[in-house]
Formats: structure tokens, C-alpha cells, sequence
């Protein structure tokens, strides 16, 4: 496609906001300072199952400067989901502020609000919680037994409806193949932690509640559900987020902030530290997956059944659905005739599992990604060939949604990434180094799809509303939350491009319930695809409406004035030119109207956005550790609004898939549930010193509604680096690892083995 | 206890509390917000600043090692209205998404340049190494450093 050359869009400009990051005058929410700012400090429970009995506070309150102690008995039993993003949702609703049924280890049994965060922290140690304890079912093998221990009412495991399409039982095929991949839990990781400020004023009875949070109106219907009160009373404030990765997906510790406010009528704040983070907000899921397939002798797949086991923790909340959502995401890559795919959660007494980037995706391309790259090795193929057998073709049709792919380019990251990569020669040096020696290397490869909208999950909107302000410049209102990686220079870029305005002229606000429109939610990468339409569509309409106004100012009629950077004119006097400021000040004085405009989209399709992942490794055969030398990532974009920051989205997708493939994991103590690793001393995850400068391509071929092209990037740049990263390790060595992470200790455990069953052949 | 420290090139005495941490010495009671908590425990770079010209964990660091010091924090970058040329090159290169890491990157990345003017790539990635970003690949970060080194090579 012919690239437009555009003033913003396309072009590296930096992040928005990048001056006030670089000088710390930013202003996260735990920088919030207010007189008299009270602060919420949380007490963890010291069993992983059973039921407060009592609970001492008297020695909380001789601290000075408690305001309140709040545990089971003093608390309403209101249930809510953390995992609910909008009023309508249905959700599992298990969770209370303080349960007296305590789950799982360090489950805060009770909170202080105090002057002071010391304060609050020594009336917590000071509070004596009298438990009963339960038998605890701390593995899933444990959860599913028929006597296992109820941690719910309704029991511990949740079945999934199986996503089916074709007939997987009754296809047949030379070739069929079993898998079997497993995903520990992570932690997320955002460098910030979670940070609520609440407040409530006494006289009008307004609760305002800052967040960095990716669902504000979700969590606006959440507060005023919960405290009954009118969301109308009740405004969320994004703010400036230090990362999320899923985790602020979710409701987690609004209610207990909110609650606190309205309950002292105060202004509260509380701030996690990074124990409770990890324990306390949520971990990703730990995952086991069978796969098996059947493929014809030339490479073509017949078929592919998914079987899935998710641990969701001590509390369903989001679980069962991102257990769907994952069965929703196999026809995403493949034209596969007959899919089935049946999930399974399993609540156990463990910390919560939740919301990750990718939702599923990742998890489920783990699995199919493993088993494909097996399978072509049985078949004697290369990798990229086999996938090119077999990949979706642009436009077809996406089975378990009844969508297309939309423009996509499969075929082409597998054959830009196999060229710039130099796949084919990379993987002919490998198997000639590896006869011998200590370092053995190997390559990996990977492809992957994701969303850019949650249609056809449900509907999709994106609303925006642009205002020219009496000085030209323009101010777009747009329900956004910025994860911190771009989305809000790239809705400045669009309205700026329309607009022909200078970028600077143009202010994009993230979201607050109290003036802006209706927003879903920042997630499912839907950003960019939906929100990015909203703004151009509104802009678009509001240079309309502007056009009309110059029209009568300028004495003629609309279809006869033509618009250039910023100032109208009439085709047959180009010279006398009419600005936007004085169109704007026109309308306000003369005509008596405001120049601005509302604009709703809704979404028609979810185009995909393949992604392929190419990898070079280096095992060390003593240690045991992997470095990865070098990478390329192929991204099908659309259009880069921010070719800048997408560089950026794919390293950071780099370094967490390193991470999940190679060292991080959240380890749980089989015998008492206690998370073993909540700080960072012995959690490992990719430095600046692993990951490689690695390369990023972008095919640029243009979506048909997003705007200017643009698709997604956000998710989909970690989903197929864990794959390629277990693919070139296997490579490497010879083996069929698929337990992760693939720490130094898998990887000494897997040489023994494989020497031990050579000396058994000899 | 009364102590004397410069911070960002200002002279100041304070009465403070020696055990108390220094970062949340600085961000409670200097009211410099922009160095961050990301671990309490030295292992995220977050908190970094610059103590004596040595880059020190704020959050390990008690304010009671102030005294006699000099300190320098994300704020004191930036002279006259001038961004110093790290965080120059930080914007330039599209090093900065969150944000949050930034100002601790920032402070690792000053000390090492105020040491060795002319690192390695191999000693740029190592003065970072203690600094996490979840949002990069650490690429941008390491480019903006280099540049910057680069920059003051040249003035």
C-alpha cells in the first residue's frame, strides 16, 4: 500500500508527558499529598484456610492516631468481584472486604486507617486474630479430589462451556500428535505498586477515588454498588499509571479505600508494598495444557483439541472467563477445520491468580506454539514451513467468532522475519556447532495473533468529544488509560493529523468518570483500534461543524471552503484565510455557539495482528543457563502511530517472555500455601544485561476501520517469545522441554537425563 | 538530630530522625516525589539517587548518612530551566514509557557518567543492571545513555 506522508502520525515524537517522567514531576498517585490525608495500612492472615473467631483490637487503637480498625465483624458482608469491569457484568462474586472464611495465606484479615503509615502499621501488628482452622487444598491435584476441602459454598472447580468447532473426534489425519506445556504463575511486575487515594466530602456527599486503573467506570460501578451509592456521587480519576500488565485490570483495593473514606468521611490513601502486591493484588495464572492434533503427512492440520487446567487462587473472580476467552483465541493463527477445547478452573488455597497481558492468549499459544514446533520435527519440516501450510489467509474467516481476521499478514512475518533473520542459514550454523562443547546453540520460532477489540466477546464502543477552544486550540475528551506506553501522544497525533493543528495545540485527557463519556476499559489491546476511530471520527465531524461556521463568517457556503493547516479559505479566494481561533471566537461572540462535537464508533470487526518471534540461543551445558544471543519480532500493526514506543512494546514483550520462558516464577509452599517469593531478592527477571538488541519489523499494510491503519501491538508482543524461547532451547540441546521456566536447574536435570538414557543405549 | 547536607546544590539543615529511610526522608520530608519506592529492599533501582557522588539505594540508605553529604535527586537534573543532557536523550530517544523506573534509571545512569564519561556499551548495560523497566527492552534506555555520553564527548 502506498504509505501517506502525514505531519504526526508514523513519526517518532517520544512519549507524552516524557518531559515531566524525565524531571520526576510527575505525579503518581502515591505522590498524592493532602492535609490531614489519612493512610490505610492491611494485615495479612497467617493460615491458608479456615475461619476468624475473634479478633483483639484493643492494643490497634492505644497507637496514636488510629482512626478506624476494620476487620470481619465491623465491616459489611456486601460481595463484590474484583474481576467485574462494567455494571452489567455477571461475575463470581466471592469476595467481601473482610471474609471470616480466610482462604488462603496472607488474606488481609483486617486494616487501620491512621495518621500516619507507621502508625497504621504498628496498630495492625497490634491486632490479635483468633482463628479455626480448615484442612487447605494448596494444589490443584488437592482441589479436585472428591473430599477435598470446600474453599467455596459451590465447591472448588468451575468447568468451562467447551469451545467447539468442527468435529475434532470424528476428523482423522495420518499424524496425531500429544503435548503437554505448563506456565507457572508470575508476578506482573508494573514498577508501581498498587496506589488508591479516596475522598470523601462530608457535605455533598461526593466520593472521588484516584486510581492508575485500566477500567474506571467498571470500578466506579463497583464503589457505588458496593456502598450504595449513586455512581452519579461516585468519580474515578486515572491516574498517571507506573505499568499494570493486567493487574489494574482489577477492582482490587478500591473498595476497602472508598469504603474508609465514606466510613471517616476523610480523604485516605493507600499504597501497597511490593509483598502485598504479590501477594495481595494477583499473580498470572498457573496453567497445564494437553494438546493434541491431527496432521496430514504433508503438514496440513486436520484438527486440534486443547485441554486446560487453570489455578485461579483462593477466589474465581476473573478466572472462568479468561479460561473461555483462551478456548475463544485457538482460530485466531490457523485455518484449522476442527477445533475443540475444554477448560477447567480450580480454586485452591493459594494467593490469587488473575488478569495478565494477553489474557489468554498467551497461554494459549504456549501450548499450540510447543506442539506445532514438535510437530513439524516429527514431520521433518521446518518450522516456518509448516506454518506457512497453514496459516490464515487474510480475511478469513475466524471460526470460534464468526469474524475475519480482518487485513492481516501472516505469511509475510514469516517470510520477512525467516529473511532478516537469516533463520535458515542461523539454523544450519547451530546443528553443525552442536556436536560437541560446552555451549550448545539453537533457534526458535514462534507465531502468534491477538485482538484489537473485545468484539464479537460483546459489543465495542469508543465515544469522543473535541472542543476548539477560543484560542484555536483543541482539547479531546476520549475515555482513555494510558498504560504508560503511548496511547495518548497516538490519540494527540490523530486529532493533530485531522485538525492540521500543531501537536502541541492538542490535549488529550485520560479518563474521569465525572466528564467523560462511557469507556469500557483500556484493555484487550482495543485502545488504539477503537478510541483511536472515536477521536478521528469526532475530529473529523468537528472540522464539519467548524467548516460551516467559516462558511458563514466568510460569506459562503461549506462545500465551498476548503481547509489547510489550521485556517479556512474559499476556493476562489485562497489568500483571505479565516484561523480556527477566529472561527472559534466567531462562533462564541456572533453565533452563539460552542464548537464542539461528540463522536461514538462502534466496532464492525477484530482484526488480528500476527506476530512472529525468531530467537538464537546459547546453553551453557554446565550452568545450565540460557543467554539469549539475539531476536527479531514481525509485527502486522497496521500503521505504527508511535514507531517509537511500538520499538519499545516489543522489547518489553521481550523481556517478560524471556522472563516466563527462562526464571520468573511465584513458587507456592505445597505444604502451608505461603507465597515462598514475595520481593525481588529471588525472583529473577531479564536485566538490561540479557536482553539482547534485539530487532523489530512492522509490516504496515493498513487495517480498513482502524485509524489511519493502526491495529494493536500492546499485547501481542510478549505472546510469541516464550514459545521461541522453549523451541530454541529444545533446538539447542535436543530436547522436549515444555515445564516452565526452563530455569538452570531444568535445564542440568534435562542434560543428566539424556546422558543417562545415551549410557543406557551404549 | 540536626544535620547538614546539600541537596540538588542547596545547603540545608534539618532536624530529622537518623533511622528514618531516606527515601522516605525525601519524598516525605524534602517533598521530592520524584524518586520511587519499587521494592524496599535494593533490588529494583527505583529509589536511586546519587549520595556523594556514588549511586546509592535511598531505600537502604538511612538519612542519618546524610549528614555532611551531598545529594542529588531526579529534581536537581535539570539546571536553569536546562534538562541535563541524560534526560535530553532519555526524551530524544523514546526511552521513557510508564515512567516509573525513569528517575531511578536516570540516577544510575548520571553516577556511572559522572565517573566514566566514556563507558562501554558492556559498562552502561552493567551501571543498569539494578534498575528494572517492565516496559522496554532496555534498548531505548541504553541508546539514550550512550548518546548522552556521546553528547558530552563532542562539548
Amino acid at each position: 500500500m502506498q504509505q501517506k506522508e502525514y505531519r504526526y502520525v508514523g513519526k517518532s515524537l517520544s512519549n507524552d508527558n516524557a518531559y515531566g517522567k524525565v524531571t520526576g514531576a510527575v505525579q503518581y498517585c502515591g505522590d498524592m499529598m493532602a492535609p490531614g490525608m489519612l493512610h490505610i495500612k492491611i494485615k495479612a492472615g497467617e493460615i491458608a484456610h479456615g475461619r476468624v473467631i475473634g479478633a483483639d483490637t484493643s492494643g490497634a487503637w492505644k497507637v496514636p492516631g488510629v482512626k478506624a480498625v476494620y476487620t470481619c465483624f465491623n465491616t459489611p458482608d456486601t460481595l463484590y468481584d474484583r474481576g467485574r469491569v462494567a455494571s452489567y457484568e455477571t461475575a463470581p462474586f466471592q469476595e467481601r472486604l473482610f471474609d471470616s472464611h480466610i482462604r488462603y495465606m496472607g488474606e488481609r484479615v483486617a486494616a487501620v486507617v491512621a495518621d500516619t503509615v507507621e502508625h497504621a502499621q504498628e496498630a495492625c501488628r497490634k491486632i490479635k486474630i483468633e482463628y479455626e482452622t480448615y484442612p487447605a487444598a494448596v494444589t490443584m491435584e488437592e482441589a479436585l479430589r472428591e473430599d477435598a476441602p470446600k474453599i467455596h459454598e459451590k465447591g472448588n472447580v468451575y468447568e468451562a462451556e467447551p469451545a467447539v468447532y468442527g468435529d475434532y473426534q470424528s476428523c482423522s489425519a495420518e499424524h496425531v500428535h500429544r503435548s503437554r506445556s505448563h506456565l507457572g504463575r508470575i508476578t506482573h511486575l508494573s514498577m508501581e505498586t498498587y496506589a488508591v487515594r479516596a475522598r470523601y466530602e462530608k457535605g455533598s456527599g461526593k466520593l472521588t477515588v484516584w486510581t492508575g486503573c485500566q477500567t474506571a467506570f467498571g470500578i466506579r460501578s463497583t464503589l457505588g454498588d458496593f456502598l450504595d451509592m449513586p455512581y452519579s456521587k461516585v468519580r474515578v480519576v486515572k491516574t498517571t499509571m507506573g505499568g499494570s500488565f493486567g493487574c489494574k485490570q482489577e477492582t482490587v483495593i478500591e473498595p476497602l479505600a472508598a469504603y474508609a473514606a465514606k466510613d471517616l468521611k476523610a480523604d485516605v490513601m493507600v499504597v501497597y508494598t511490593r509483598e502485598e502486591q504479590i501477594n495481595n493484588a494477583m499473580l498470572k495464572h498457573s496453567v497445564d495444557l494437553e494438546v493434541e492434533s491431527k496432521v496430514h503427512g504433508d503438514g496440513t492440520i486436520e484438527g486440534m483439541q486443547i485441554k486446560a487446567v487453570l489455578d485461579a487462587g483462593a477466589y474465581l473472580t476473573v478466572s472462568p472467563s479468561y479460561c473461555s476467552v483462551m478456548g475463544g483465541k485457538l482460530g485466531k493463527v490457523y485455518r484449522i477445520p476442527h477445533l475443540r477445547y475444554e477448560g477447567t478452573v480450580v480454586c485452591t488455597n493459594t494467593a490469587v491468580n488473575g488478569s495478565f497481558r494477553s489474557w489468554g492468549s498467551g497461554e494459549i499459544v504456549l501450548a499450540y506454539e510447543n506442539h506445532w514446533n514438535q510437530v513439524a520435527e516429527e514431520l521433518h519440516m521446518d518450522p516456518i514451513d509448516f506454518r506457512l501450510k497453514n496459516v490464515h489467509q487474510a480475511y478469513d474467516l475466524e471460526p470460534m467468532h464468526r469474524v475475519t481476521v480482518g487485513n492481516t499478514y501472516f505469511h509475510e512475518c514469516l517470510i520477512k522475519g525467516r529473511e532478516a533473520f537469516q533463520w535458515d542459514q542461523r539454523k544450519k550454523k547451530c546443528a553443525e556447532k552442536n556436536k560437541n562443547g560446552r555451549y550448545r546453540c539453537g533457534v526458535g520460532m514462534a507465531l502468534a495473533s491477538h485482538t484489537s477489540s473485545k468484539y464479537p466477546y460483546s459489543s465495542d464502543m469508543g465515544n469522543a468529544l473535541a472542543r476548539i477552544q477560543d484560542d484555536g486550540s483543541l482539547i479531546v475528551h476520549v475515555g482513555i488509560h494510558d498504560h504508560g506506553c503511548g496511547t495518548v501522544m497516538a490519540m494527540r497525533k490523530i486529532a493533530a493529523e485531522i485538525m492540521e493543528i500543531d501537536l502541541e495545540q492538542v490535549e488529550v485527557t485520560e479518563i474521569d468518570t465525572s466528564v467523560d463519556l462511557y469507556d469500557y476499559g483500556c484493555y484487550a489491546s482495543r485502545t488504539i483500534y477503537i478510541l483511536g476511530q472515536a477521536v478521528k471520527k469526532c475530529c473529523e465531524d468537528l472540522l464539519e461543524k467548524a467548516r460551516q461556521m467559516a462558511a458563514c463568517k466568510l460569506d459562503s457556503r461549506a462545500s465551498l471552503i476548503k481547509y489547510e493547516n489550521g485556517e479556512f479559505y474559499k476556493e476562489d479566494e485562497p489568500n483571505e484565510r479565516l484561523s480556527l481561533k477566529e472561527t472559534a471566537k466567531y462562533a462564541i461572540r456572533v453565533k452563539g455557539e460552542d464548537l464542539y462535537m461528540a463522536a461514538s464508533v462502534r466496532s464492525k470487526e477484530n482484526p488480528g495482528v500476527p506476530s512472529a518471534h525468531f530467537t538464537q540461543v546459547k546453553v551453557d551445558t554446565y550452568s545450565g543457563m540460557v543467554e539469549v544471543e539475539d531476536c527479531l519480532s514481525v509485527h502486522d500493526v497496521g500503521k505504527a502511530l508511535n514507531p517509537d514506543l511500538c520499538v519499545g512494546q516489543v522489547g518489553s514483550g521481550i523481556q517478560q517472555g524471556m522472563g516466563i520462558a527462562l526464571c520468573e516464577e511465584i513458587k507456592i509452599d505445597p505444604k502451608t500455601g505461603r507465597t515462598l517469593i514475595t520481593n525481588f531478592k529471588n525472583y529473577e527477571v531479564a536485566n538490561a544485561v540479557d536482553v539482547p538488541d534485539y530487532q523489530a519489523l512492522f509490516i504496515e499494510e493498513g487495517d480498513e476501520y482502524g485509524p489511519f491503519g493502526a491495529k494493536s501491538i500492546g499485547e501481542v508482543v510478549v505472546v510469541p517469545v516464550p514459545p521461541a524461547l522453549v523451541a530454541a532451547v529444545n533446538n539447542a540441546l535436543g530436547t522436549r522441554l515444555t515445564h516452565l521456566p526452563l530455569t538452570p536447574s531444568v535445564i542440568l536435570e534435562a542434560i543428566e537425563r539424556q546422558q543417562e538414557e545415551k549410557s543406557h543405549d551404549h | 538530630m540536626i544535620i547538614n547536607f546539600t541537596v540538588n546544590g542547596k545547603s540545608v539543615s534539618m532536624d530529622v530522625m537518623p533511622q528514618k529511610r531516606l527515601l522516605d526522608f525525601i519524598r516525605e520530608d524534602l517533598l521530592l516525589t520524584g524518586t520511587k519506592e519499587g521494592c524496599a529492599e535494593g533490588e529494583c533501582g527505583a529509589c536511586t539517587v546519587i549520595l556523594n557522588k556514588k549511586a546509592v539505594h535511598s531505600c537502604l540508605t538511612m538519612t542519618g548518612q546524610l549528614d555532611g553529604g551531598e545529594l542529588m535527586t531526579v529534581e536537581g537534573l535539570e539546571k536553569d530551566g536546562e534538562l541535563d543532557v541524560l534526560q535530553k536523550m532519555f526524551i530524544k530517544k523514546s526511552a521513557v514509557q510508564c515512567g516509573f523506573c525513569t528517575s531511578g534509571m536516570l540516577m544510575s545512569a548520571k553516577a556511572l557518567l559522572m565517573e566514566n564519561p566514556h563507558p562501554t556499551q558492556e559498562e552502561i548495560k552493567r551501571a543498569i543492571a539494578g534498575n528494572i523497566c517492565r516496559c522496554g527492552g532496555y534498548r531505548e534506555i541504553k541508546e539514550a545513555v550512550a548518546s548522552a555520553a556521546e553528547m558530552e564527548k563532542e562539548e
